[in-house]
């Protein structure tokens, strides 16, 4: 058992790691929404100057087109935000739905949901977004719609194993003969114990839908040129490895700071609210 | 556990059969003529009305649906995937010759991420709190949160362009796989030691290992013999997920490192618009990873006889 001391300790690194993470991703929040106040050029105007290291007047570089990379970075944010929270709604909404529905229910929904589930989860990761995209073509929205339903399959699975799990516990029996109705037993029961993997999942899953979008740009099917799109940007800067490492290397820091900002408020968010930390 | 193995074995069918429906409909939800689309990519320009038809004619698409359908799988299992339009050799040819440079790739990803997983997740989970775990930790949140393509650009850079070590590019000799396959096993490391340190962390507060410490077993034994196993439950039900992400991380892998492969097979089928080489090469991928999933699944099971499916 923990001392009210460390308790308290731990309380403390928990609300200090969401206000830091927390503050960071609020920063991209607003950069995102407000960039052509924030940004010192235009993202897509071409200058004759061509590619230049990193500067004073562009401490990016710029790159082979002569457009100031931390412009296009400022701007690409709301890119990458927009790609991580439609694509995790997507996911998170009919994915938990669908796992828990079959394990609490089991026969013949368990079976229909679990073949679709098989059937989509036999397409692994980018590359059931990649059918999508084949069908829906190349573009940013499609990436989103794309990501999303790839990752149904991961947090059906996810959560009908714990429930699963979860079912074979006593109190769930206990509950059912005092009368407990199944939508009481599945909301206030099963729910909150499946709760802290399925967070855990969700919060890799928006930095993974970030990382996944902007790979997609990377290969070409996401967002198209001149759009600033971070995965886009490194890709574009990829010919130039040797002679101008800033032109990639830049976008995905971005990715990088981005991405780890999400998992570590995710993360924090989740020790706050896990149950065993609490108790 | 006969039972559930051989059950499980059964259930794929209809698993394969709808993946083949959804491969099979690729080529039907296109906005627009599919021959239309795959000579223009292939070939470029205006395409004459006579081209079009016969290569409806030629791939079946003048047939109703159902029958496309059926000889889609007739085909398939018997080996026949059609003929890429834009490479014009039969599908199932293509495949078989890039499919070993995937599978070398993809297990060599898995081994490096499977070891780097398990080493970290075991240190941060047996040392929680210390500069260990933080370490650990901080090593396998950059994994997760790194883009792959950026992290094989920056192997690029370093082994190759700046060290020399390593070929940025291709797949002669041995060299050639190492920055690929580290790139692909670095990420899917931080996925496992993070969810193994969760695990067994939680399973080192289940009552059953207080018993075992009452009862004054070795912390060793109780580790090894009642934590891990538990803990390992939910990285095996992951194992399978990370198969795949290898399978598909080649995707990126191939293209970043210019390797021949299955995952470049789809990018450049997608790029092409070669409708017969994306749908093969997916099914195949497909049909791989259905089959590592009942490996993964029967394990699972093993691992955990509470669940028993009803």
């Amino acid at each position: 058992m923990l001392s009210y001391r460390n308790k308290r300790l731990i309380r403390k690194f928990t609300r200090k790691r969401i206000i830091i993470y927390g503050s960071v991703l609020a920063v991209l929040v607003v950069l995102s929404l407000f960039a052509p106040y924030f940004a010192p050029y235009d993202p897509i105007q071409i200058s004759m100057e061509g590619r230049k290291s990193p500067n004073l007047d562009h401490i990016f570089g710029t790159d082979r087109l002569g457009r100031d990379i931390l412009s296009r970075i400022i701007y690409g944010t709301k890119y990458s935000l927009s790609i991580g929270i439609m694509s995790v709604s997507i996911g998170l909404i009919f994915g938990t739905t669908m796992g828990v529905l079959s394990a609490y229910y089991g026969g013949l929904v368990d079976t229909i949901i679990m073949r679709f589930i098989d059937a989509l989860l036999a397409f692994p990761g980018i590359l059931l977004a990649l059918v999508v995209i084949a069908v829906l073509g190349p573009g940013l929205f499609n990436v989103m719609l794309a990501v999303g339903i790839s990752t149904v399959p991961e947090y059906a699975r996810l959560a009908r194993g714990k429930v699963l799990s979860v079912m074979q516990l006593e109190y769930i029996e206990a509950i059912h003969s005092i009368g407990g109705s199944n939508i009481r037993v599945i909301l206030k029961h099963i729910l909150p114990n499946i709760s802290a993997p399925i967070t855990i999942l969700a919060t890799l899953q928006v930095g993974n839908a970030i990382l996944v979008g902007s790979g997609l740009s990377f290969l070409g099917m996401g967002a198209q040129p001149p759009t600033p799109e971070w995965g886009l940007m490194t890709a574009e800067g990829r010919s130039f490895m040797s002679q101008a490492w800033w032109i990639s290397t830049f976008p995905g820091i971005a990715i990088l700071i981005t991405v780890i900002s999400i998992n570590q408020f995710g993360d924090g968010l989740r020790e706050a609210i896990d149950p065993y930390l609490k108790e | 556990m006969i039972n559930y193995t051989i059950k499980r074995i059964f259930e794929v069918i209809p698993v394969l059969l709808i993946v083949s429906l959804i491969v099979f409909s690729v080529m039907h939800l296109l906005p627009g003529d599919p021959t239309l689309l795959m000579l223009a990519g292939a070939e470029g320009g205006s395409i004459p009305q006579e081209r079009l038809d016969e290569l409806r004619i030629i791939m079946g698409l003048n047939k109703p649906l159902y029958e496309q359908y059926y000889n889609f799988i007739s085909n398939a299992i018997s080996g026949d995937l059609g003929t890429s339009i834009r490479l014009r050799t039969p599908v199932t040819e293509i495949l078989l010759q890039k499919f070993p440079y995937t599978i070398k790739l993809s297990l060599l990803g898995l081994m490096i991420a499977i070891f780097l997983g398990v080493v970290i997740g075991l240190v941060a989970a047996l040392f929680k709190d210390t500069w260990l775990d933080h370490f650990s930790m901080t090593f396998s949140l950059i994994g997760v949160s790194m883009p792959i393509y950026w992290l094989g650009l920056l192997l690029i850079l370093f082994f190759s362009i700046n060290l020399n070590i390593f070929p940025s590019s291709g797949a002669t000799g041995w060299k050639s796989i190492v920055l690929p396959a580290l790139t692909l096993g670095f990420v899917s490391a931080g996925v496992i030691s993070r969810l193994l340190r969760s695990s067994l962390l939680e399973v080192l507060n289940e009552d059953y290992i207080r018993t075992a410490k009452g009862k004054g077993l070795t912390d060793k034994i109780i580790l090894i013999k009642h934590a891990l196993k538990n803990a390992m439950i939910p990285v095996i039900t992951i194992l399978g997920l990370q198969f795949g992400n290898m399978l598909a991380g080649a995707v990126v892998t191939e293209t970043v490192f210019s390797r021949p492969g299955l995952g470049r097979l789809v990018v450049n089928g997608i790029l092409w618009k070669d409708y017969p080489l994306v749908q093969g090469t997916v099914l195949f991928i497909a049909c791989i990873y259905v089959f590592v999933n009942l490996f993964v699944d029967i394990s699972y099971y093993w691992f955990d006889p509470r669940i028993k499916l009803k």
